[in-house]
């Protein structure tokens, strides 16, 4: 998959999976790669910045096994944030689907 | 390379950022690589995972809005004050000097954007909270529960009421989708149709195109059923453009209308064109098949004389005038077709009775038969011409179709017994049935 349009839909994926519970880095990273195959490494950054947007809070949890994890729990901010961009996305999709569709059909 | 060595090219490489920052970053990527250790992987499986460094690098700066670009330079930077610390000190120092300052002036920079920032992000927070206060006010409104008996009831009627309502709604909104749905599919279905009939409609045209065009090339005047079919052609092809428009929404109404427009402009011509070549028809007059002719054939036949005699015995029930019932006996003739005439001829003889046909044909050898049938005591007529339905038509049809190349039509006279005479004496009496 093209990687430009993976970086759009990034943060919306990231957005809904901590939506649905709190998770921490890795249990995140691992539940992004199921959908889009996508480079580790760069999910951390955008949860950082997420959080530094407000759109998420960080606590710390002790784990049975290591050190404490690093949760990650959704604001309402965010929740609103997600909301947008689902928007943006559907609008964004249908259009271009739309488009194709009518240039396929001509 | 190994998670130390990992963690301090990717802290030299995001020194651009707030130390905190790197230290969260650095957090969570030695977790997750100690996460991946636990699953199984090595230590160089897990790092390699991250891909190349430098795009890792990028990734992470562009994910705090610092340009990529950035950071190669700063790595340039890094690198090249590495040489020169191995060479000269005094450029070591200056180097230093001027990623410090930078790195500096970035913290300055951000820490004035979150002084203004910050404010914002305060009444930012106050609102959301209010947010939340109202609705969870609203919430709680919501559920308040029922006080007292009759506040009971009243909540039990209510919920029925709600209740009544949300089902009727239910029930409209679906039969109104059913409705919706039906009309949708009669729609449809009506167009699909009407899309069929054109569809067959424009294969007819084009197979009689196909034939007139061939007649055409043969000389038959068709000049016209060929224009008319091209018109009713593009009519057709209009037709199906038009259930494809509103089948499928799709827009080319101009080419819809054109080849409409132009279809039934060209059926004109073509009627007129047609109007023209067969009203030039003229009549040919009377025209025989070829090779046909009038013969004519004669043929006597003779009353025998124990005709008579049986005539006359038959005859002996009268008693009276027997001599005169003899002359006065009356001969019956049955003819095989209707068309004939009687007439009277006193040069034939009187136990005479002539036949005089005459034939329409192209067959020399035809000549007419006639018997004595013994048990009703007739006299048999037979043309002898035996009429070929087939021949005929296959001779008439090429007679027809080189009419129709001269632009004309004629009587055409078919082949057969034209009429019958038959001459008896005037005292001979005869009777005639067919």
């Amino acid at each position: 998959m093209n990687p430009q349009f993976k970086k759009g839909v990034l943060e919306l994926i990231v957005l809904e999976s901590v939506r649905c519970h709190d998770m921490y880095g890795y249990e995140l990273v691992e539940e992004v790669s199921k959908v889009i195959d996508v480079n580790e490494g760069t999910i951390y950054p955008l949860l950082k910045r997420l959080t530094n947007e407000h759109y998420f809070e960080t606590y710390l949890k002790e784990s049975t096994e290591g050190p404490p994890r690093k949760y990650y729990h959704i604001t309402a901010p965010g929740i609103l944030h997600r909301n947008e961009l689902e928007e943006e996305w559907n609008e964004f999709s249908s259009q271009v689907g739309k488009f194709l569709k009518e240039k396929k059909d001509e | 390379m190994n998670k130390e060595e990992f963690l301090s090219v990717l802290r030299k490489n995001l020194s651009v950022l707030e130390e905190g920052e790197i230290n969260d970053i650095m957090e969570e990527y030695e977790q997750h690589i100690d996460m991946k250790m636990k699953g199984g992987l090595s230590e160089n499986d897990a790092i390699r995972d991250f891909g190349d460094m430098k795009e890792l690098t990028a990734g992470i700066l562009e994910a705090y809005h610092v340009k990529a670009d950035f950071s190669k330079e700063e790595k340039k930077n890094v690198d090249f004050s590495k040489v020169v610390e191995e060479s000269k000190k005094a450029t070591t120092a200056i180097g230093k000097g001027t990623s410090n300052a930078g790195k500096w002036l970035g913290k300055q920079l951000k820490r004035m954007w979150e002084f203004i920032k910050k404010p914002f992000v305060l009444l930012k927070e106050s609102i959301q909270n209010q947010n939340k206060k109202m609705q969870k006010k609203q919430e709680e409104a919501r559920n308040v529960p029922p006080v007292g008996f009759f506040g009971k009831i009243w909540a039990c009627i209510t919920g029925f009421v709600k209740w009544v309502l949300t089902c009727t709604k239910q029930i409209v909104n679906w039969s109104w989708k059913a409705f919706k749905w039906t009309v949708h599919w009669c729609w449809i279905i009506g167009w699909l149709f009407i899309l069929l009939m054109v569809g067959v409609g424009t294969l007819c045209c084009i197979f009689l195109f196909g034939t007139a065009f061939i007649l055409q090339l043969q000389e038959y005047p068709l000049i016209g059923v060929n224009v008319a079919t091209i018109g009713a052609l593009l009519v057709h092809i209009a037709g199906i453009l038009l259930c494809l428009l509103v089948l499928k929404k799709k827009k080319f109404y101009k080419v819809m209308l054109s080849l409409l427009a132009g279809g039934v402009f060209l059926s004109g011509i073509g009627c007129g064109i047609a109007f023209g070549e067969y009203s030039s028809f003229t009549y040919g007059g009377e025209a025989k098949l070829p090779g046909s002719k009038y013969i004519t054939k004669t043929v006597d036949y003779t009353i025998e004389a124990d005709d008579k005699t049986n005539s006359e015995t038959s005859e002996t029930a009268s008693e009276d005038n027997a001599e005169q019932a003899t002359t006065e006996k009356t001969y019956t003739i049955s003819m095989n077709m209707w068309s004939y005439n009687i007439i009277e001829d006193e040069s034939v003889p009187k136990d005479k009775i002539r036949f005089k046909v005459k034939y329409l044909t192209d067959m020399e050898d035809v000549s007419p038969h006639i018997t004595k049938d013994d048990d009703t005591d007739f006299i048999c007529f037979s043309s002898g011409f035996e009429y070929n339905e087939l021949r005929e038509i296959m001779r008439f049809k090429d007679m027809l179709l080189s009419d129709i190349k001269e632009h004309k039509i004629s009587d055409y006279q078919f082949d057969g017994t034209e009429i019958v005479e038959i001459h008896v004496n005037p005292e001979t009496s005869i009777e005639v049935e067919y």
